[in-house]
């Protein structure tokens, strides 16, 4: 049995009020091609199937179009719903649709409501099983009882009540949308809650062939050990950040009498790309060829302002989405270092730069005479 | 300052207690306040914002806070905060409009908040402030902040928050000022402007002085002009003169300083000889004067003198003559003053003789009568006519021992009464015991009586005892026998075992009978196990057996069966004829019971039987008692027998006592009447010794008086020139006559002493015989004197003014340059002041200046979060382009750098959503960089209200991202807002829900982290 794992598809997402609803169809073609091709029977998406809990028409449209397609290519479905999306809605129909081979497990209020396997058999071998966990927010949940409100312990919970279901957990593939420790984080991900409880420890998982993470959207293996249980994050299938200019894939997995698996690169969408240097560099080196049809983020290194860069940058890259100038950022601002690094002046220093710079010609006697009233007003403000 | 719980009732849309733990919510870190439009999400922010300022700011001030439900309970609102260590609480209670609040419905308390140490002000330890106006104040002065920005800072309201961004710079100046404590410098220029302004004071008070200085000398020369002391020219030149009275400029007023000096010295020095000489005529003037005034007192009194003289010549002989009559007077009245005096005498000598002998006849007529009574009176009597007081008194003693013994006798009387008394109330005791005594007799009589009756009815009960038992026996058998309901029953049973033996029965029939079927299968099996086949059956013969029977497992045992069946049928006819006899019993019953008499029939007769029973029982018990009656009533008989007895003797004692008492009495009268007699005999007796005594010392006092004026009249008459006292008696002069003689004699010498006098006026020298001319003299004295001291008060005007001048000298050569120095220093000064105040181009205020250096580092950070915002598009900025900033005095605008563009532009040019996104990090980063501020505000909360629904939804999330960035900085952010998609992104701490009987408030986070 053939499986595709993919996540992060965040249908209806925009980059900088673009929208990229043309290169998600257009993904979703290529995976339909995929199934065809690779003849995959089932395609695991691991979360955020839309980029927010109320998605707009278009987006709904498009998610139907790609679902229409996989499910004429041959496959069946399997979806959890992540942080972005909206347990209630993804989850309207999804009995009915169960029996059309799409299995749409979202949020719920009850924790005993959620996590139920799905068993497939596999032909001569023992059936495996698919354990889907979505994203669960501790605090929207109303059967908690002494569970700590974290993620983590949502998740081990759910798996703890579903462990007698399981016919062997080295044959069963468990789906999940979260912040798994040891994990690399871009600019898109949205933190899945409040300070550290969003992190869930890899060893949640560690009893179960194969995880099939989402939520980050580069595309890593959490564990390497070699006989140790497979933890992976497939990633996004396409970038939605500056911060994601790796290659995007989905994972194939052979169920068999062992459970493998393999990357298969996305050729789909434009890639993103900063470049940094002079705009004369920018405009005219060869070099920034390769970005003519990316998003590109443009960082001026020019010392003095470059007035309407952001015009010219255009006439090269069509698709320049970010300008920043470093002239115009003061020197060593550090995002949350700025307090710290501002000069601390005392009042009396700045009193006597103020008269420095204001009365350069100041005589000593009203020098004093100003001090001296400063003086008073601090001891009056007492 | 840090809200830890805020309580309110009654407010808003919250008829009910809403209570708040922000302590709770700030684990949250950033949380959102969420329900529908209208519910009462802001109403949180006004709780607290009316809680501090008991007032609501910005657009909502004119909201009315209290609930306006009809279940609103009573207003009130209460919040605890921390700000600087100490913790807060501050109670409410909002008055009703057109009600005037009462100073404790606001009370602001203080107190070390947990974890702090104690504040430094011990006094401030304890605060407890109350009154709406002063609670306020007090915390306007804690936080430094008023409600306005408060709502600034803290509450960044609905629609109101962004207005800071683009607030003109006046506006920015106040908050920054309240947030960064730039007052400092404010206060700073006020002191400088003070300081300014004494400069200018001192420079215009050295000025004034100096005019004044220089105004004296012009007043000095009026002065003496005035008092003539000095005399101007007439000006040559008219058009000079008029100049330099309108305005003398200083050269001329100094040198008329100097000039005015030189001749004020020289006047001085004329005037001083003109003085010395007039002062020496003055004096000889008056000595003239003096010499005439003494001539002329001497020339009228030798006038005087010579008519005196004259006058006492002629009247020297008339004098002699009276004198004589008078010292013949004197003499004559001594003769006669004596003659009376004797004559007197006599008289009183005389009567005192006469009386005494009337007193004695009357004492004897009085005593007489009463000489029988007691010897000494009869003595008495005897010696009456010459008795002396002695024997008066001896006498006396006797007759009240006599007295005494009159009254023991009524002592006697007195105690035979007593007596007698006592016997009648002896008697009248016993006769008050008889009727108690007959009374008790009486009563014990009936008691007989009646016990006596109950004994013999009970005699008679029992007599009657034997019939009634019979009787009640009788009725107990009917009613036993006619106890139906036991029959019933017992019929009920004997029918249920009658029904269950035949049932039983009919089931050992039926056993038996199929017992008997069996028997014949069992026996066709057995029969079949003996067959073979060829061999006849031994029943019906064939050889072939086509169907063997089958064998029955045991045969049945119906001896059994059979025994069983008899011993059930015979269990049967039993319970049948037990039935049948219970019924019969039933039907007796049933007779019994229609014979029974009524129910009060019965119970009658049981209670005649049980009250006979009783009285027999009660027999003895009654004979006792009416042989203890008897015995009682001999005992009462006997008693009143004794006391009647009593009675009798008490009365006859006491009419024997009386008897003793009357006789006692008799005697005692008479004796009381003798003493009435001799009382008053001693009465009279001791009346008629004083008298006699009186009179006898009158005589003896008169008769020497009157021996020695007869003596002294015969010796004057000798001495004296009288014949005898008749002539005496002519001499003596009326009282007319002598006041004359005695004035005429006064005048005489008062006359001699007045020529006396005069003679002393005169002296030895001779008299002028004209007169000086004195009123010449005088005129010409006052002429000169006046003179002189015209002179002498010149001389003192004109020291006085040289003085003056001089002094006017000194000053001007000290007051000129000291004001030259003032004045320049204040000009200098005024200048430094109004630039550090105002600013000038290209210079800014100095408030301003620190506030631009603050705002500057407030920029900076907000432009991180801007970039952010805006994908490192914008910076925010104070600088407008091209440094035409410099020219603009405000100063605190705010401009963005677009990287896009290069170009900077205000911030009113940005889009509404850029424009909220710019105010959102511009609020945090105020927040930011006033906690890194010392002397700044403390801001351990934030509160977003709305804003969000204006933002498209990437630009949500980027909002999203940014406050969720909030959460590391210590700081919890409250946010409200109605955006649905923001709640699936952030907690959401508080939820409000409306209904109809108003909204309330549910903590959907922390119930189930809890």
């Amino acid at each position: 049995m053939r499986l595709l794992h993919t996540s992060d598809w965040h249908i209806g997402r925009k980059f900088h009020q673009l929208p990229l609803l043309d290169d998600q169809l257009a993904f979703g073609t290529w995976l339909a091609d995929l199934i065809r091709s690779e003849s995959i029977d089932l395609v695991l998406i691991a979360g955020d199937l839309y980029d927010r809990a109320s998605p707009a028409g278009d987006a709904v449209d498009v998610l139907d179009e790609i679902f229409t397609q996989i499910t004429t290519a041959g496959a069946g479905i399997v979806a959890i719903s992540g942080n972005h999306d909206s347990g209630e809605r993804l989850n309207f129909g999804s009995a009915a649709m169960a029996a059309a081979g799409i299995h749409m497990r979202a949020e719920r209020r009850d924790l005993s409501a959620m996590g139920a396997p799905l068993t497939f058999d596999v032909d001569g071998l023992q059936p495996f099983q698919i354990l889907p966990l979505p994203y669960i927010d501790p605090y929207r949940v109303t059967d908690l009882g002494s569970v700590p409100p974290r993620h983590a312990s949502v998740l081990e919970s759910v798996i703890s009540a579903r462990s007698s279901e399981l016919i062997d957990p080295r044959r069963t593939i468990a789906m999940a949308h979260a912040f798994v420790t040891g994990g690399d984080g871009s600019d898109s991900e949205r933190e899945l809650s409040v300070g550290g409880t969003s992190m869930v420890p890899a060893t949640v998982f560690s009893s179960f062939a194969y995880t099939a993470l989402g939520h980050l959207h580069r595309p890593q293996q959490i564990t390497q050990d070699a006989d140790g249980p497979e933890i992976i994050y497939s990633g996004s299938p396409l970038a939605y950040s500056f911060s994601e200019e790796h290659t995007k894939s989905v994972r194939l997995i052979e169920v068999g009498a062992s459970i493998d698996h393999q990357e298969i690169p996305i050729h789909v969408g434009r890639p993103v790309h900063t470049l940094t240097g002079t705009l004369d560099d920018l405009l005219h080196n060869r070099q920034w060829d390769f970005a003519a049809h990316s998003f590109v983020r443009a960082r001026l290194t020019d010392p003095s302002v470059q007035l309407g860069a952001m015009e010219k940058l255009r006439q090269r890259f069509a698709h320049i989405l970010e300008l920043e100038q470093i002239a115009l950022t003061a020197p060593g601002a550090q995002s949350g270092t700025m307090i710290r690094q501002m000069v601390r002046r005392s009042p009396g220093e700045l009193l006597n730069g103020y008269l420095d710079q204001t009365f350069p010609d100041l005589e000593d006697e009203d020098r004093s005479q100003i001090n001296a009233c400063f003086d008073r007003a601090v001891g009056s403000g007492a | 300052m840090r809200p830890h719980r805020l309580s309110f009732t009654g407010i808003g849309p919250y008829p009910s207690q809403v209570e708040i733990d922000f302590d709770e919510l700030t684990t949250l870190g950033l949380y959102l306040i969420v329900g529908p439009t209208g519910a009462g999400k802001t109403t949180i922010f006004d709780a607290i914002t009316y809680a501090l300022f008991g007032k609501l700011a910005g657009v909502r001030s004119s909201q009315p806070i209290i609930s306006d439900h009809d279940n609103a309970s009573a207003p009130i609102v209460e919040l605890e905060f921390t700000h600087r260590g100490r913790r807060y609480t501050v109670t409410r209670k909002p008055a009703p409009p057109g009600k005037s609040s009462r100073p404790n419905d606001h009370v602001l308390s203080a107190h070390a908040a947990d974890g702090h140490p104690s504040h430094p002000d011990p006094a401030a330890q304890g605060l407890k402030v109350t009154g709406a106006t002063r609670v306020t104040t007090e915390i306007e002065s804690i936080l430094g902040l008023d409600a306005s920005q408060f709502n600034r800072v803290m509450l960044l309201p609905q629609n109101e928050f962004q207005q800071f961004l683009l607030a003109n710079s006046s506006d920015k100046e106040k908050l920054l000022r309240s947030l960064f404590d730039t007052d400092l410098f404010h206060r700073t220029e006020d002191e400088l402007e003070r300081v300014a302004k004494q400069f200018q004071t001192d420079a215009e008070e050295a000025n004034r002085q100096l005019a004044f200085t220089r105004s004296q000398v012009t007043s000095e020369h009026d002065l003496l002009v005035d008092s003539g002391l000095l005399v101007v020219a007439e000006p040559d030149d008219p058009a000079s003169a008029d100049s330099a009275s309108a305005e003398p400029s200083d050269i001329e007023t100094e040198i008329s300083l100097e000039d005015l000096r030189s001749e004020v010295t020289a006047l001085h020095a004329t005037a001083v000889s003109e003085s010395e000489i007039l002062t020496g005529q003055s004096h000889a003037a008056t000595e003239a004067r003096l010499t005439a005034e003494d001539e002329l007192r001497r020339h009228r009194a030798s006038l005087q003198l010579n008519e005196m003289r004259t006058t006492a010549r002629e009247l020297e002989p008339v004098l002699q003559h009276e004198m004589e009559l008078m010292r013949g007077h004197a003499d004559a009245l001594t003769i006669v003053n004596e003659v009376q005096r004797r004559d007197s005498a006599a008289e009183h000598v005389a009567d005192a003789v006469r009386r005494l002998s009337t007193a004695r006849a009357t004492a004897s007529t009085r005593i007489s009568p009463l000489t029988s009574l007691h010897p000494l009176i009869a003595q008495l009597h005897d010696n009456s006519q010459h008795a002396l007081p002695a024997a008066l008194a001896a006498t006396m003693t006797n007759l009240g021992s006599t007295v005494n013994a009159s009254a023991e006798r009524h002592a006697s009387v007195a105690s035979a009464r007593e007596r007698s008394a006592a016997r009648l109330s002896r008697h009248a005791n016993i006769v008050a015991e008889i009727p108690v005594l007959t009374e008790r007799l009486q009563r014990a009589d009936a008691d007989l009586e009646s016990q006596r009756k109950l004994f013999e009815d009970a005699q008679t009960a029992a007599l009657n005892l034997g019939d009634l038992r019979s009787e009640v026996e009788s009725l107990q058998r009917l009613e036993l026998s006619a106890e139906t309901s036991a029959h019933e029953g017992a019929v009920f049973t004997a029918q249920a075992e009658f029904e269950a033996a035949a049932l039983t029965a009919d089931a050992a029939q039926s056993a038996l009978d199929s017992g008997l079927t069996a028997r014949t299968r069992f026996l066709a099996g057995e029969l079949a196990q003996t067959l073979n086949s060829g061999e006849p059956c031994p029943v019906c013969g064939s050889c072939e057996h086509p169907t063997l029977a089958p064998m029955s497992p045991d045969a049945p045992d119906n001896v059994a069966l059979a025994a069983d069946r008899d011993r059930t049928h015979d269990l049967r006819m039993r319970a049948e004829s037990e039935l049948e006899r219970r019924l019969a019993a039933l039907e007796l019953a049933q007779q019994a019971a229609a014979e029974l008499p009524p129910l009060a029939e019965r119970e009658r007769i049981r209670s005649s039987y049980a009250a006979a029973e009783e009285a027999g029982r009660r027999i003895p018990e009654l004979s006792a008692t009416v042989r203890q009656l008897g015995d009682e009533i001999a005992a009462l008989r006997t008693d009143i027998a004794t006391k009647q007895a009593e009675a009798d003797r008490a009365i006859s004692e006491a009419e024997q006592a009386e008897q003793d008492a009357s006789e006692l009495l008799q005697r005692a009268e008479i004796a009381s009447e003798h003493l009435a007699d001799l009382s008053r005999l001693l009465k009279d007796l001791d009346g008629f010794a004083n008298e006699v005594q009186g009179l006898v010392d009158l005589r003896a006092r008169h008769e020497p008086i009157q021996k020695d004026a007869a003596e002294r009249v015969k010796e004057l008459l000798e001495t004296s020139g009288f014949a005898d006292e008749a002539g005496a008696l002519s001499a003596i002069l009326d009282d007319v006559t002598r006041q004359q003689f005695v004035e005429r004699a006064a005048e005489a010498e008062d006359r001699k002493q007045r020529i006396a006098h005069l003679e002393g006026v005169i002296g030895d020298r001779p008299v002028l015989t004209d007169p000086p001319d004195l009123e010449a003299l005088t005129a010409a004295e006052s002429e000169i004197q006046s003179q002189s001291r015209a002179a002498s008060e010149a001389v003192t005007q004109l020291a006085d003014s040289k003085r003056r001048l001089t002094a006017i000298a000194d000053s001007l050569a000290q007051l000129g340059p000291a004001a030259q120095l003032k004045v320049n220093r204040a000009a200098r000064f005024r200048e430094i002041v109004t630039i550090i105040r105002n600013g000038r181009m290209p210079h800014f205020a100095l408030e301003r200046w620190v506030q631009r250096a603050i705002f500057t580092d407030v920029c900076q950070v907000a432009s991180e979060r801007i970039k952010v915002l805006s994908a490192g598009r914008y910076l925010l900025t104070l600088d407008a382009e091209d440094g035409r900033t410099k020219a603009h005095a405000a100063g605190l605008d705010l401009y963005v750098t677009d990287s896009h563009t290069g170009r900077t532009r205000p911030v009113q040019t940005l889009s509404g959503g850029e424009q909220f996104l710019t105010s959102l990090a511009l609020a945090l980063a105020l927040a930011d960089v006033v906690q890194q501020m010392s002397g700044g505000v403390e801001l351990a909360s934030l509160f977003i209200d709305e804003g969000f629904g204006s933002l498209d939804a990437e630009t949500l999330d980027t909002a999203v991202d940014v406050l969720r960035s909030l959460q590391d900085s210590g700081r919890a952010v409250g946010v409200i807002s109605h955006v649905e998609a923001m709640q699936n992104d952030l907690p959401v701490g508080i939820r409000v829900s409306p209904a109809p009987t108003g909204s309330s408030i549910s903590f959907p986070t922390l119930n189930t982290a809890s």
